[in-house]
């Protein structure tokens, strides 16, 4: 019982410039699978982090609502509302968990998360360390108590140490600004956050464990990569056994936002992922953060 | 089971500019004289000194609304920043982490969940929306929205920019910098609480006020069609969105001590209460302003009015209050809510 995922939808290897453009493309394949009307979307949640010309309003979900023609002219039914969280690729859980709380509420329906990143200049840059890409995720309410989101969860490194930061300096950077993001890792990040995830996992796999009789070695690991096999070795370390989703780094590249929901979205895609599945999602990012989702198909 | 709201938080920085004076400071001459404050409203607004950002005004914010509450920082599930304004340090603008990771570990607020909520100055109320819902879910017990608005850099680049009367960046220079936070949980009686909380965004109009760093010159800007955006077609879809949600929610408008909308100049706050009156087939209705003295804070506005109002015993204990959003996207909220016993020290 929870919030289940009806469909996905992404958009990959295209050169379009647009983070809204990304989301909505993502968007009109996920809404396609699902099957339903577009104004039947009552929440639209964009989780994507990087976005066109750094803009800090409207919030991108409403440009990605207009883009797709929701509820565009008042009607009797009109209900969309759209709303940006931003957490790096953790954003996702949030709004998952947010999606949760919202579908159990009622009478809220069907809640598409967006995500997309692109480099605020619109075009590609070699030292941005993300893959402009986008991805859709619908959640729809299941009743079937073997399914859905059981657990939604989170910890953060509480020493000051942040391990990356994403930033550009208005006045420095002066009319560049809108076309400018500077990404910069502190040293030894990759190791840190590895240890950090391990760590986390595994306590998180112990709540599990407990609160929801999930055995690890029930679970299969969908990671969002930062790099390439990070998701097999905090699997090998935290006593999941099962990693055939495996690593889409090599293919894609650092997806972030769109990492979940485009891991998924393949997995489901291959068969890699069957009915009855247990999943745990797993988004490791600065702060140190890790979230995970325990995910039943 | 109803959430409440728990406590309130509020920091406006010290330094006041008035309109006339931020009007001598154009850049450009203008072909004739605007006066900005007979058509604002607007006297007065707050301004940053120049070690502040959105971090710093919002962790004050969020320091004094741990001062009202029962609550200390450790105890906190959740914390969601919605500042619209993003410089962790002055002038510098993050993407990542998100600002609420910041908060968080400053408060020392470790076993909140966090995230950043970005619906322009719906943004607080959008906070209270999904924090409403994980409460009465119950997948948190309760949690932080927390905003920093340092958002006077759009009036320096507007100042700078202006070069005709109709420029759209004139509604630049109404604002004013102010951070707001408030706590909420579930309500443990039944008079006090949150009766319900109703969204909509129209986003045919989702263009129409856009912020994001200049082209024309350093310093981050917002340009508003402000014509469009208060023409008679918005207009209509706000009684579309008033008429939709009273007759979801029923309230009798009658009941309320107070009904708050969003602070953009005076003349817009009459309007947004004319339409509310308009559905209820009432004429007047009674309010609480700040934009006359703050300007209007964005995300914060509608949360300084309540934090003031608590400050002068204007809201109390049992006060019946309602709260009309309105943002650029276009976002429309209405929260319903009954006020417990919050103290503001």
């Amino acid at each position: 019982m929870g919030a289940v995922i009806k469909s996905t939808g992404v958009c990959l290897d295209r050169e379009l410039g647009s983070s809204v453009e990304y989301a909505a493309v993502a968007a009109e394949e996920c809404i396609a699978n699902a099957g339903i009307d577009r104004n039947d979307v009552d929440l639209l949640i964009n989780v994507g982090v990087f976005r066109d010309k750094n803009l800090t309003e409207p919030a991108m979900a409403t440009m990605i609502q207009q883009r797709l023609c929701i509820n565009r002219l008042y009607q009797d039914e009109t209900k969309t509302f759209s709303f940006d969280i931003i957490n790096g690729a953790g954003g996702l859980l949030n709004a998952v968990q947010a999606a949760g709380a919202l579908l159990a509420n009622g009478p809220v329906k069907n809640i598409l998360i967006v995500s997309s990143d692109t480099h605020p200049s619109q075009v590609a840059q070699v030292d941005f360390p993300y893959t402009s890409a986008g991805a859709a995720m619908l959640l729809e309410w299941s009743d079937d108590p073997a399914r859905g989101f059981r657990s939604v969860d989170f910890r953060t490194l509480e020493e000051d140490y942040i391990g990356t930061r994403a930033s550009c300096n208005i006045i420095e950077q002066g009319t560049n600004a809108s076309r400018t993001v500077f990404v910069e890792a502190e040293p030894d990040y990759s190791r840190r956050l590895e240890a950090f995830t391990i760590e986390s996992i595994k306590d998180i796999l112990e709540g599990y464990k407990r609160d929801h009789a999930v055995d690890a070695a029930k679970i299969k690991l969908l990671a969002a990569h930062p790099w390439k096999d990070f998701g097999i070795r905090v699997a090998g370390a935290a006593g999941i056994n099962d990693y055939s989703l495996g690593c889409l780094y090599e293919k894609y590249g650092d997806l972030n936002s769109s990492a979940l929901a485009v891991a998924y979205h393949d997995a489901r895609q291959t068969g890699k992922i069957g009915d009855g599945d247990h999943i745990l999602f797993v988004a490791a990012q600065s702060g140190l953060m890790v979230g995970a989702g325990l995910y039943r198909n | 089971m109803r959430s409440r709201f728990e406590s309130f938080g509020l920091y406006v920085p010290e330094k006041i500019v008035s309109t006339g004076e931020l009007m001598g400071r154009l850049s450009h001459e203008l072909p004739f004289t605007i006066d900005l404050e007979r058509i604002t409203g607007i006297k007065n607004r707050r301004w940053r000194s120049e070690n502040e950002s959105s971090f710093t005004i919002a962790l004050n914010a969020a320091n004094e609304c741990l001062k009202n509450s029962r609550y200390r920082a450790r105890d906190l599930d959740l914390v969601i920043n919605t500042s619209i304004s993003r410089t962790i340090e002055p002038d510098n603008y993050y993407l990542d982490p998100a600002m609420s990771l910041f908060i968080k570990k400053e408060l020392g607020a470790h076993a909140a969940v966090n995230f950043d909520v970005n619906n322009a100055c719906a943004g607080m109320v959008t906070g209270a929306f999904l924090l409403d819902n994980m409460i009465r879910a119950g997948v948190v017990k309760n949690g932080m929205v927390v905003s920093g608005e340092c958002i006077t850099p759009i009036a320096e680049t507007a100042l700078r920019e202006i070069c005709e009367p109709l420029d759209n960046q004139f509604a630049s220079l109404t604002v004013g910098d102010a951070g707001a936070a408030f706590i909420m949980d579930a309500s443990s009686g039944e008079r006090e609480g949150v009766d319900y909380i109703s969204v909509l965004t129209n986003a045919e109009h989702a263009h129409l006020c856009v912020g994001k760093p200049s082209d024309v010159s350093p310093g981050p800007a917002m340009h508003t069609r402000s014509r469009e955006m208060h023409d008679a077609r918005q207009y209509q879809y706000a009684l579309y969105f008033l008429r939709k949600s009273f007759e979801r929610y029923g309230k009798n408008i009658e009941e309320y001590d107070y009904i708050i909308t969003h602070q953009v100049t005076v003349g817009a706050v009459k309007t947004y209460l004319k339409a509310i009156a308009e559905v209820h087939g009432v004429t007047t209705l009674p309010t609480l302003m700040s934009v006359e003295d703050f300007g209007n804070t964005a995300s914060t506005a509608l949360f300084l009015v309540i934090y003031n109002a608590l400050k002068q015993k204007k809201i109390k204990d049992g006060s019946r209050i309602l709260l009309f959003s309105l943002a650029s996207g276009i976002g429309y909220a209405l929260v319903s809510f009954t006020m417990g016993d919050v103290e503001v020290r």
